[in-house]
This record gives structure tokens, sequence and C-alpha cells, in this order.
């Protein structure tokens, strides 16, 4: 995730607040990518991302009075585009017609860490293809509270404190949901493949949900 | 590889490789500033409740002040309610009493001026029970076709009280009583009093058959509240059935 400076995140939201409309254009230009990054991932569609990023700055606008200034301002960000994401699925849900899954945000060449770049062949990249065609089926399929947990804690690289903030529970609580979440990969590859014997081994210690 | 890359649990690894990279929107700030513009200039964009918020996060004065409103709301649409209770059990006491000459001859100063008449009962009756035009007007036929009747039984038991006065107070005075009067005097009134039971429990079953369904039950609940203890038209089960 880009670097930003929490306490500049703030004061510009302080303006907007006061009705400054470029404190909002540095917000959507400091903001815009992980922001894009991580409702791709919830939703996994580029169309979508696109107008729940757009949809995601105007709540934030109407809801500028509401800004709380001891709350990080990505928690605040995160809150709105999660509950849009939320709002999103239950309605893709309802009309699965409307809309399929796209990839064309997707880097699937590049390797991911641990493998080597030799691998990196068309036999190797079908295989990850198909990796992560099952990752992102799991994450779907994943319940609302432990997806925004997982997506802000492994891609956007938040602190429990700030998860906290954002999906309105305790520290404690993201640590479970955490926890949850990677069970419930863990069951899922396991379903797929057998493999992942640590995990399966944390699913039946700890039970699933 | 490195060693942050071996401390990766195999979940971890997975989802490291799910790399993504939205290309930026070129027409993102473009779009959002369009939209607050119409949203403002329409006072649209947002629901209803969300707009409350913002509007008291905003403005902490109009907050107080909306709560105030609330409040003398609250107190007025209560203090409207306790009126109409009020209201409903004092005109429906004072029916009761008019239409049972029993009880009339009890409370005794029923033919005062600032009571009710007949007429004020059967306008507080048709609001009431929001009567129709055709209701009302067989209720008021019917309570004219009872009311003397009514009056004659409500007069003769008055006098028979009166009588039975002037008795009592003779016999306090003097050591010789006349049983043979008294005897009299006690069967005239129970005479009086069945006849007038009697021709209460009929206008009281004519009026019923006037009524719908819920009207009656509001009707019998109001009656039954009114008459307390106090010697009554009885309405039978059987009438309750046909109600």
């Amino acid at each position: 995730m880009q670097e930003h400076d929490p306490a500049f995140d703030v004061e510009l939201m302080i303006r907007v607040a006061n009705g400054d409309r470029n404190a909002l254009c540095s917000l959507m230009e400091r903001w815009e990518a992980p922001l894009g990054g991580f409702i791709y991932r919830y939703v996994q569609n580029r169309e979508a991302t696109s107008e729940l990023v757009q949809e995601t700055f105007v709540r934030l606008y109407e809801a500028r009075a509401r800004f709380r200034t001891d709350m990080r301002f990505s928690s605040w960000l995160f809150r709105i585009a999660a509950n849009l994401c939320r709002n999103y699925h239950r309605w893709r849900c309802r009309h699965p017609e409307d809309m399929a899954w796209d990839e064309s945000c997707e880097a699937v060449n590049t390797p991911a860490p641990g493998v080597a770049r030799e691998e990196a062949d068309p036999a190797a990249v079908a295989e990850r293809r198909e990796e992560i065609r099952r990752l992102k089926d799991a994450i779907s399929e994943m319940p609302h509270q432990l997806k925004t947990a997982l997506l802000l804690h492994y891609y956007e690289d938040m602190s429990y404190r700030d998860i906290a903030q954002a999906v309105g529970c305790s520290e404690r609580g993201v640590e479970t949901r955490l926890y949850r979440a990677r069970a419930w990969l863990a069951k899922a590859f396991g379903r797929s493949s057998g493999s992942d014997r640590s995990d399966c081994g944390a699913i039946a210690a700890g039970g699933l949900l | 590889m490195n060693d942050s890359e071996d401390r990766l649990t195999p979940i971890e690894t997975r989802l490291s490789s799910w790399q993504v990279s939205v290309p930026s929107d070129p027409n993102l700030r473009q779009q959002v500033l369009r939209r607050i513009d119409i949203m403002e200039s329409q006072g649209e964009g947002r629901s209803f409740p969300g707009r409350i918020l913002d509007w008291v996060a905003l403005n902490q004065l109009p907050a107080a002040i909306f709560a105030c409103a609330a409040a003398i709301l609250i107190c007025a649409a209560s203090i409207f309610t306790i009126g109409r209770a009020n209201r409903d059990e004092r005109m429906s006491h004072a029916y009761f009493v008019l239409i049972n000459p029993v009880a009339r001859v009890a409370a005794d100063n029923i033919t005062s001026n600032g009571e009710p008449s007949v007429v004020d009962m059967l306008s507080w009756m048709k609001d009431r029970f929001d009567l129709s035009r055709e209701q009302f007007t067989q209720l008021v036929v019917l309570h004219e076709d009872y009311n003397d009747r009514l009056m004659t039984l409500y007069r003769e038991l008055s006098a028979i009280q009166s009588q039975y006065k002037t008795f009592d107070d003779q016999r306090m005075n003097n050591d010789m009583i006349d049983f043979m009067a008294l005897y009299d005097l006690l069967q005239k009134r129970d005479s009086l009093r069945r006849d007038s039971v009697t021709t209460s429990n009929q206008l009281v079953e004519l009026t019923l058959r006037v009524l719908t369904p819920q009207q009656k039950r509001e009707f019998l609940s109001l009656m039954e509240s009114s008459k307390s203890g106090k010697e009554t038209p009885k309405v039978s089960p059987e009438t309750h059935a046909g109600a």
C-alpha cells in the first residue's frame, strides 16, 4: 500500500468538512489506488470497482460532518467502501445474470513471493491462474466480516486497531475474524487439493466458525 | 526466496500471489465533483435519515430545537389521548344515567341544566362510534320513542323516593310505624325499578341492533365501565351473541 501520512489525511478531511473541494481532490489522488484494490478484490469486477470508488468518495463527502478526528482516515474510508461493497454483493446475489467476473486488473504473470522466476512458463502460469481462481472463489464466498478483515489486513496492510475501527469491532474481534478467514481459505483449498495440512489442522483444532 | 518469504504460510503465499493493479480512472475527480454538485443543487443523493444525521451533526442548536419540538408533540399527543378518554368516560356515564331511570334517581341531580341532553348524547355517539347518517337517524328515532317512557318512569321513581324519604323522616320522629304503608311503598318502588330495568334493556338491545360489530364492542365496553356497580340495564348473553 502507498505510504500515507495519517495526520495529513486528517487535515485534508477537516478541510473537506469545511467545504474545501481541493482537499477532496487531494484525498482522491492519494487514496484511489488502495481503495480501488480493496474494492476490486471484494467485488472482482472492474466496472463495478470504478463505480464503487466514485460512490465511496461521494459518500465520504456527504458524511464529512460525521468524521471523527480521533479515527484514522483510512478506517473511515474503508468503512464506507466495505459497506458499499456489501450492498453491491447483496445486489449481485439477487441479480446473478447482470454481472460476470472479469480479470482485467490482474497480474497473473507476476510470480508470487516464493515462486522462482524460472517457473513463469506457460504451464506454471496456467497452474498459478488456477490457484488464483480458487483463491478468488473462496474469498468471494467468504462472509462479509471475514472478507473485509482479510482484505484490509493482507492487502492494505492495516493494523488490527485500524481494522477494528473500520469494521466496528474490537481488536480481539479482528484477530478472531482473521483466524476464521484463514480457516475458511484452508478449508476451501483443502477441499479442492487436499494440501495445506497445517491450516486444515487449525480448522480441526479450532472449528471453522 | 528470502527470509520473509520463507516465513509465509501456504495461505499467505496464496494470498500474496493475487496481485491486482486497478488503473487510475481519469474521470474520477470530474465524476465525483459533478455528482456532488447535482446532489447539493437538488438536495438529493442520500437517504432522509442520512441527511437528518448530517444536519444534526452540523447544527447543535437546531438539534436541541428539534428535540424540544418532538417532546412537545409527544406531550400534546398524550394530553389529547387522556382528554379523549376523560370525555368518553364522562359522556358514557351521562348516557348510561339518561337511559336508566334507577341510576338517574340515584344521581338525583341529572335534570340540572348543565347536564348533557339526549341530543348531546347522540351527537357524542355519532362522533365516538363514527356512525353513518342512517345509523344516527335510527338511533335518534329510537331514543325519541323511548324518551317519554323513560322520563315517566324517572318521575314516578323520584316521587316514590321522595315519599320514602318522608316516611323515613316520620319514622325517626314517631314511634308508630305503618308497616302496611311501608310495604306498599316498597312494593311499588320495586315494581317501578323492574319496569325501568326492562325498558332500559329493551332500548340497549335495540340500539345494539343498529350498530356494527365493532361499534357494539366499543359501546358495550363503555357501558360496562359506566355502570360500575349501579343497578343497570343488563345485556343478556344472547344479545352479545347476536352482536
